[in-house]
């Protein structure tokens, strides 16, 4: 494994992160932050060289589907959902915690 | 008087659109945009969205991937002569595999379809009218989609005859009745796989075996299971499988049927032209819907396990939650034996219409997903014996890979609320409590 490849997945983990965000729409939204967690969590320990970078790849091109979905969703914006106000707190924490970093 | 129909007619007139403005959707988003600071209104909220076996929303890799076939590519697959045809070829065959894999077939046994619809009707009436002079017997179940129910009765206005499989309480077929009902004239027995109103899965894997030892076809309306639960057409010998695009996060108006070539399964086309898809379903194949299909089932494929864990947990918490706080609540169809995404529950001496009306914030349904502008009692329910009663006051919550734990908690505390008022209205549920038997009741009208 290439020493720079753990700097790399971390910054790709909240790239995806703060990608996932950027949905306007509540349920995407959260959707794309457990499920980035989850395969970042599961993956964590693996350090098949072959496998790490497939990965990589793997979530690079997720990222890039996240932006244009993340802007194409976001012209269409519905109402908040009725429980989006409970939510926004949180996520503003979350926003603030990677601008800050 | 019957209160029941005075209440009925009433909450057909809530739950129109109009109540909701929802045909005004457009204009008051545009002028919400518009409105200054000033104004401190509290902004239209959205309800939440629990009903995804009516239909789910489009995944954002879905329709990532269905893009660029709505912009740049937009040839039509069947043209040989230029790049355009060849890329939407490409694109349309790697989405048929996609189908394959996800339930164990060969890519050429894949028909691209308008949705599980025509699906259930080239299936039942192809299979049919291929066979018609030499078999003539079809046997399905009482708690089959529409799709399906009207399929046979259509063939049995035209000299089939149908059996019509009763379910157990739990919803589920008793196999001994399906291996009585097989004779020698039977063509083909046609069983859904998940149940769209109260989620029961049928024993397909037995049906199967039954089916192939007697040399009979077996059609599976797999709409609510494709992509849910694994599916294999070999090991559950299925011949013929319908699988519809909107109920596993792709687009409406698309889906597909699945047609065994070994031992080989005969259908007539529905519909005559070009002869696409092998001559079975004539009309140009939509790419981008096509796509759509397949970028579904592949994600499907990669989700599923990790989907129907989190949708258990969802549900689980969805039912101890309500079970634990509402008395009198019953829990309709096999619990143990149902998709955990689809629950459906009655909240006795509690209307299901007038809960939906309370529920607003809430999108859920009172049981069938594609008919639900009817108020009739489902059939559904009726088939597992549920009371008159009770199968009115049925709500189904559907949950889908989108479905969070707080709307879950939000579901729950508003069903929790909205029932006790309910029910602290309704004479009948004072009754209850007094310990007076209901059904001893002589009503003058029904
Ligand atoms: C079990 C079942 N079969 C068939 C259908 C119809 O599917 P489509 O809308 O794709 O025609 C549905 C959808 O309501 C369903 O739930």
């Amino acid at each position: 494994m290439s020493s720079h490849t753990p700097s790399k997945v971390r910054s790709l983990y909240k790239m995806l992160l703060r990608e996932s965000t950027k949905f306007h729409n509540y349920n995407f939204k959260e959707y794309s932050l457990r499920k980035v967690r989850h395969d970042f969590r599961k993956n964590i320990n693996c350090n098949d060289p072959s496998r790490v970078s497939q990965l990589i790849g793997e979530a690079e091109s997720n990222l890039q589907m996240l932006r244009r979905q993340a802007v194409i969703q976001n012209f269409y914006k519905a109402e908040p959902l009725v429980i989006d106000t409970r939510k926004t707190n949180k996520d503003n924490g979350l926003e603030s915690t990677f601008s800050s970093s | 008087m019957s209160l029941n129909k005075l209440s009925r007619s009433l909450t057909s007139k809530f739950l129109s659109p109009h109540l909701y403005g929802l045909n005004n959707n457009f204009k008051r988003d545009a002028s919400a945009s518009s409105t200054d600071g000033s104004s401190k209104k509290t902004p239209q909220l959205r309800p939440l969205y629990l009903d995804v076996q009516a239909t789910s929303p489009i995944d954002p890799r879905v329709l990532d991937a269905m893009l660029p076939y709505m912009t740049s590519y937009y040839g039509n697959p069947h043209s040989r002569t230029h790049a355009y045809g060849w890329e939407s070829e490409k694109a349309v065959e790697e989405s048929r595999a996609h189908i394959a894999n996800l339930i164990g077939a060969d890519p050429k046994e894949i028909v691209f379809t308008s949705g599980a619809t025509e699906s259930n009707n080239l299936a039942i009436k192809g299979v049919a009218n291929f066979y018609k002079d030499k078999r003539n017997h079809i046997i399905t179940t009482q708690i089959e989609h529409k799709c399906v129910l009207d399929s046979c009765r259509y063939l049995e206005n035209n000299g089939f005859s149908i059996t019509y499989l009763p379910v157990q309480q739990s919803g589920i077929i008793d196999l001994k009745d399906l291996e009585s009902a097989i004779n020698k004239d039977t063509l083909l027995v046609s069983i859904m796989t998940v149940n769209n109103e109260i989620g029961v899965i049928q024993p397909i894997n037995e049906i199967g075996a039954i089916c192939r030892k007697n040399k009979v076809f077996f059609h599976t309306d797999a709409a609510q299971a494709v992509g849910k639960i694994p599916l294999n057409v070999e090991s559950m010998n299925i011949d013929l499988m319908s699988i519809s695009g909107h109920k596993l996060y792709g687009p409406k108006g698309i889906g597909a049927l699945f047609v065994r070539r070994r031992p080989r399964v005969r259908v007539e086309a529905l519909q005559s032209g070009g002869g696409q898809e092998r001559g079975l379903r004539s009309g140009t194949v939509p790419t981008l819907l096509a796509v759509g299909l397949g970028s579904a089932c592949k994600i499907a494929a990669q989700e599923l396990e990790y989907d129907h864990q989190y949708i258990s947990k969802l549900s689980e918490r969805l039912v101890n939650k309500i079970t634990e706080n509402i008395p009198e609540v019953i829990i309709n169809g096999d619990r143990e034996r149902s998709y955990p995404g689809c629950v459906n529950m009655s909240f006795s001496c509690v209307e299901g219409e007038s809960l939906l009306v309370a529920l607003k914030e809430i999108s859920l349904s009172s049981g069938s997903a594609c008919t639900s502008a009817s108020l009739e009692p489902s059939y559904v329910l009726r088939a597992i014996g549920a009371e008159e009663d009770l199968a009115h006051s049925s709500i189904r919550f559907g949950i889908g890979r989108f479905t969070t734990e707080a709307e879950i908690d939000f579901t729950v505390e508003r069903c929790i609320q909205h029932v006790q008022r309910l029910r602290d209205m309704s004479p009948l549920w004072e009754m209850l409590q007094d310990g007076i038997d209901i059904k001893s009741i002589q009503w003058t009208q029904h």
